[in-house]
């Protein structure tokens, strides 16, 4: 049988009385319809204005780029090929048998002593469903140093970002996903900090916390989504030891199909190595 | 962008701002900030006329856009509102400027038990019991699930009846 949603109350006819009982003076909505007509015709002023300016501006880059690209064509073949041999001599090959390319955060940051590390390795083709179809993807092998954190990521997301406890991948800029392992720590302790933070950003909870099952990945984690303005925000926290691995991730929400599947296979995959 | 344009906003003015204003008013409490919202809702919908599919409805576009602006709105204003609060003892009047707004006696009690409720709450009310939206349209406006905007005012109405309890509201019990 069918369950038929009701949500009548005891102050529905008063609630719309209310709705009645205000009343917005006539002078005051003819006063502001007239100023909406004069901030659209000005809007449409600088509009004109803005695509003159943009032209104009445009013709001028142009021009710059054009310049600056004759004059240092030479220096820039030049400075292309030292930056393919330092990035050569930098990458590291850690394991013969299984080649791996470490990327550390000592890359940009030489401070931390302990730096975490990113080891890619191999590329597996795996098959999942995505939208009840099942859709074959690639997917990255990845082991987080020295906390021997491994998972798999689907390859779209290229090469990672390593910020000092951070790994970023990105997409645009509009899809992105980000571990982080913060030592010394409870789960509830990352929790809130995480809820603040979304919360400074202006996202509000779109669920409430919830528990995720250790059998995905045999960790006690938990996690959560807010949503602004169209965009999904959210996070997955994993007690792993004394640390927390905090996952966040942000997608407009019309890609929120492809990547509940993605974020729930990144999910499975992580183990201890 | 063509006159066809403002002609379109102009004729949604003529049928939605009288509701839209009174749902930004109800949101936040303030007579003039509530004119200064519709106006820059239409505004926006103007400039981002391009982007109107026309499947869903002009008005709940429209309450979309006056639903964006008011959030942002209150989410600028919550750090304000903290440090009144603290400097300054609260005001339980409700201040009517007789040249903008009337509010009937009989609706003050509500309409004050509205302002108290957390401002998910009061606009799911506003929306599905007051300019009666269906859950879908509520929850296109909202951004929200369908099974959201249904938990949300689950939640909401006892809060309500909970606050009209305080102002003394004469009424028996909800169904």
């Amino acid at each position: 049988m069918r369950n038929q949603y009701n949500d009548s109350s005891y102050f529905d006819s008063q609630l719309k009385q209310l709705d009645k009982d205000i009343i917005w003076k006539e002078s005051r909505k003819n006063k502001l319809e007239k100023s909406i007509l004069f901030s659209m015709n000005s809007s449409r002023k600088k509009m004109r204005l803005v695509a003159v300016l943009k032209f104009a501006s445009s013709i001028g880059i142009l021009a710059i780029v054009l310049f600056f690209g004759y004059t240092f064509y030479t220096d820039s073949i030049t400075y292309h090929d030292e930056a393919s041999i330092t990035r050569s001599e930098d990458s590291q090959i850690v394991d013969n048998h299984n080649p791996e390319v470490k990327v550390t955060s000592d890359d940009s940051v030489e401070t931390d002593e302990a730096a975490l590390e990113i080891h890619t390795g191999s590329v597996e083709a795996v098959t999942r469903k995505n939208e009840g179809m099942d859709q074959e993807v690639e997917v990255i092998n990845y082991l987080i140093q020295p906390y021997k954190i491994a998972y798999q990521l689907d390859k779209v997301f290229g090469a990672p970002e390593v910020y000092e406890n951070e790994i970023q991948y990105s997409i645009d800029d509009e899809y992105t996903i980000t571990l982080a392992i913060i030592e010394d720590t409870n789960l509830d302790q990352s929790i809130s900090n995480l809820q603040e933070r979304f919360e400074a950003e202006g996202y509000d909870e779109e669920f409430e916390l919830e528990s995720v099952s250790s059998e995905e990945n045999g960790f006690a984690g938990k996690m959560q989504y807010f949503s602004q303005n169209r965009v999904d925000k959210g996070f997955i926290a994993y007690e792993v030891g004394d640390d927390v691995l905090e996952i966040t991730f942000r997608y407009p929400v019309e890609g929120g199909d492809g990547m509940y599947s993605i974020l729930n296979f990144l999910r499975e995959s992580i183990h201890l190595r | 962008m063509p006159d066809q344009t403002k002609e379109e906003i102009t004729d949604w003015y003529h049928l939605y701002s009288e509701s839209i204003f009174k749902y930004i008013l109800m949101m936040i409490h303030d007579y003039q900030m509530a004119e200064d919202l519709t106006h820059d809702t239409f505004i926006k919908a103007y400039k981002n006329h391009h982007t109107f599919q026309h499947k869903a409805q002009p008005k709940t576009w429209l309450f979309s856009i006056a639903h964006n602006l008011t959030i942002d709105y209150i989410r600028k204003q919550k750090p304000l509102r903290i440090l009144q609060e603290i400097f300054t003892a609260k005001k339980t009047s409700v201040p009517s400027p007789d040249d903008i707004v009337e509010i009937r006696e009989s609706s003050i009690q509500l309409y004050r038990a509205l302002s108290k409720l957390k401002s998910s709450y009061r606009e799911v009310i506003i929306l599905r019991k007051i300019k009666e939206f269906s859950i879908r349209e509520t929850s296109e406006i909202l951004n929200w699930s369908e099974g959201k905007v249904k938990t949300t005012l689950y939640r909401a109405i006892p809060a309500l009846e909970k606050e009209l309890l305080k102002e003394g509201y004469p009424h028996e019990k909800s169904i």
